[in-house]
């Protein structure tokens, strides 16, 4: 009750206590949602530097979502872990990616489990705002293999930097022109999105009630 | 040594205890946290002791008056501030409560009140106290607790401590030269914003050059080029020389604010050992307790205070620095520092326990927290991978880091 009342008069955002396997997928996210939910904020939890990777995720989930339960400031707030699918790069030994999901599992009340298929890139290809800022089209890349490459691709076409780096300012200048479009065309993207959705993270249906 | 404060209704404080002071507490938090009305409430705390009688009113006033240092949106206008400290020589805690209110929202304090516990039981209350609240201390203590004189200063020595704070704030920068005038004839205390390190540095030089030997060796190891420290006095005007190792002499207009800066911490630690008895603390003479005066001051407990202090230091200097800091604490008279940073290179050296982390809650209220047990456990004592604080900072672990 308290809590509603607080976000009624806009003194409590609804947080989203992020954890990836890259920095650089949380920044993505980050830019994401200031395009398409700008009223949501993120936690991010970053890998340390030159870290990171689906065997550190699986390493340091666990601890990552007890250290976001141990952070959380409302019940409102979210805990969701995300990853690439990678089916078609790594389809076998993906014990790393078992591990993380049974972890998500374990704490399936509180953590919200995603997962970019077949690579965070996807949700990029799939941005008008970013492709045509590329002179390309969006289209579903979803089960497309490695589609980080191909966004690289594009990228270096129009004389960008590839998405590599884990600096914020210089993901935002490699990625200008995204406007948070990418779930018309990206099918795992509205999936991520509806499960955020449901799990009331992203606060809208609770705004329009409000 | 202080081992808690707790503040209510003082500004973003709405009710703040924080536990387990250590030796070292190093207070971080996002701008606008609170940080700032944590340490100024230690300022408000020293300075209405020092000022005596009245000095609770001119220190609200200072402020802007009640308006100015109360909590907003809460009914109740009590203000309090306590803070508790450990007796070096036993096991006693000693919880000093100070309670000022405000009567129909006038912006003048009008009750003062004050309670004194050991070890949680009452020793001493006076409630309502009008204004000035000093007079008579003394025997109103007696008459409350029936203590002899000596137990009497004993406790209340622990509030002369009080005096003897030195902070430093945020932007504290030593003059190049300074002319010595009434607002800087305090010597015991070093100003907020260092001003009056010249005349310290001068008093040191002359009265007691073992410290200030020790102090420019301190400055020499620090940074590696000085080779001396000089202190040059001409009627009332007081210069600062810094002998660099190739002997030339450079005076203060070309030194930088991170060793002007390095150079007010190193003379704050140093002042903390100066027994200026002879120079008689700001005390009127007539007042309660003035048999302290024989109380060798630097055998005292000291708290040092001091805002942002790595700022403008080179982060190669910082290890170094921080064992200076350490070697302070470790005085052989009691030594503890407060700090604050937004710097996570400095953080780094320090260890999870000496970390405060400052953030506003759903409310917007400050609430301060030490790192808890259980991220200490998962990301500080892996033993495999352990993190450093100032890495745990910016990885999110523990907040304190903007949005």
């Amino acid at each position: 009750m308290v809590d509603e009342c607080l976000r009624r008069i806009g003194r409590l955002s609804q947080m989203i206590h992020l954890m990836a396997e890259h920095a650089k997928d949380i920044i993505v996210m980050q830019l994401l949602f200031k395009q398409k939910f700008p009223h949501v904020k993120i936690r991010p939890y970053p890998p340390p530097p030159k870290k990171g990777g689906i065997s550190w995720l699986a390493k340091n989930v666990e601890k990552l979502i007890i250290t976001a339960l141990e952070n959380r400031k409302s019940k409102h707030d979210c805990i969701v872990v995300l990853h690439d699918a990678d089916l078609q790069t790594r389809p076998h030994g993906r014990n790393d990616y078992e591990k993380v999901a049974l972890i998500c599992k374990k704490y399936r009340d509180d953590v919200i489990f995603i997962i970019a298929y077949d690579e965070l890139e996807a949700w990029l290809l799939a941005d008008s705002g970013l492709a045509q800022a590329l002179n390309r089209k969006p289209k579903n890349y979803d089960n497309e293999i490695r589609p980080s490459k191909i966004l690289n691709k594009w990228l270096e076409d129009t004389g960008r930097k590839h998405l590599t780096d884990e600096k914020i300012a210089i993901i935002e200048q490699i990625l200008k022109g995204l406007d948070g479009t990418g779930d018309q065309h990206s099918p795992s993207l509205q999936a991520a999105l509806k499960k955020l959705h449901d799990h009331d993270c992203l606060n809208e249906d609770t705004q329009k009630r409000l | 040594m202080l081992t808690q404060l707790r503040f209510k209704n003082w500004r973003s404080l709405r009710d703040v205890t924080i536990e387990n002071l250590q030796p070292i507490n190093v207070f971080i938090g996002v701008n606008a946290s609170g940080k700032t009305n944590i340490l100024d409430a230690l300022y408000f705390l020293r300075d209405a002791n020092i000022d005596g009688s009245g000095g609770v009113v001119s220190n609200v006033m200072k402020r802007g008056g009640f308006s100015h240092i109360r909590t907003h949106h809460v009914p109740e206008t009590l203000v309090e501030l306590e803070f508790t400290f450990k007796l070096h020589h036993g096991s006693s805690q000693i919880r000093y409560c100070n309670q000022i209110d405000f009567i129909n929202g006038d912006e003048f304090p009008l009750i003062f009140s004050t309670h004194i516990e050991e070890n949680n039981q009452l020793i001493y209350a006076n409630d309502a106290m009008p204004l000035p609240f000093e007079s008579n201390l003394e025997s109103r203590w007696q008459n409350a607790t029936g203590n002899e004189r000596g137990d009497v200063l004993r406790y209340y020595a622990h509030l002369y401590e009080i005096r003897r704070w030195q902070m430093l704030d945020e932007g504290f920068v030593p003059p190049l030269k300074e002319t010595q005038d009434n607002d800087n004839l305090i010597l015991n205390l070093i100003s907020s914003s260092g001003r009056n390190v010249p005349f310290i540095l001068n008093l040191m030089q002359q009265t007691r050059f073992d410290l200030f030997a020790g102090l420019s060796r301190d400055l020499q190891w620090l940074l590696g080029n000085v080779y001396d420290l000089e202190i040059e006095s001409h009627f009332q005007q007081t210069k600062i020389k810094l002998n660099e190792k190739n002997q030339r002499i450079v005076e203060m207009p070309t030194v930088s604010f991170g060793t002007r800066r390095l150079l007010a911490i190193l003379t704050a630690m140093y002042l903390l050992d100066m027994d200026l008895s002879p120079f008689k603390l700001p005390y009127r003479d007539d007042m309660p307790f003035a048999d302290l005066s024989h109380v060798p001051l630097a055998h005292m407990p000291g708290l040092l205070v001091i805002e942002e202090p790595d700022m403008a230091l080179n982060p190669g200097l910082l290890r170094k620095f921080v064992e200076k800091l350490r070697e302070f604490v470790a005085n052989q008279h009691p030594r503890q520092l407060i700090l604050t940073t937004h710097n996570p290179t400095f953080l780094d050296y320090f260890t999870p326990e000496e970390i405060r982390i400052v953030e506003r809650d759903a409310a917007g209220y400050t609430v301060v927290k030490p790192i808890s047990r259980r991220i200490k456990e998962l990301w500080f004592d892996d033993e495999e991978t352990p993190h450093l604080p100032g890495q745990g900072w910016l990885n999110n672990m523990f907040g304190a880091l903007a949005e």
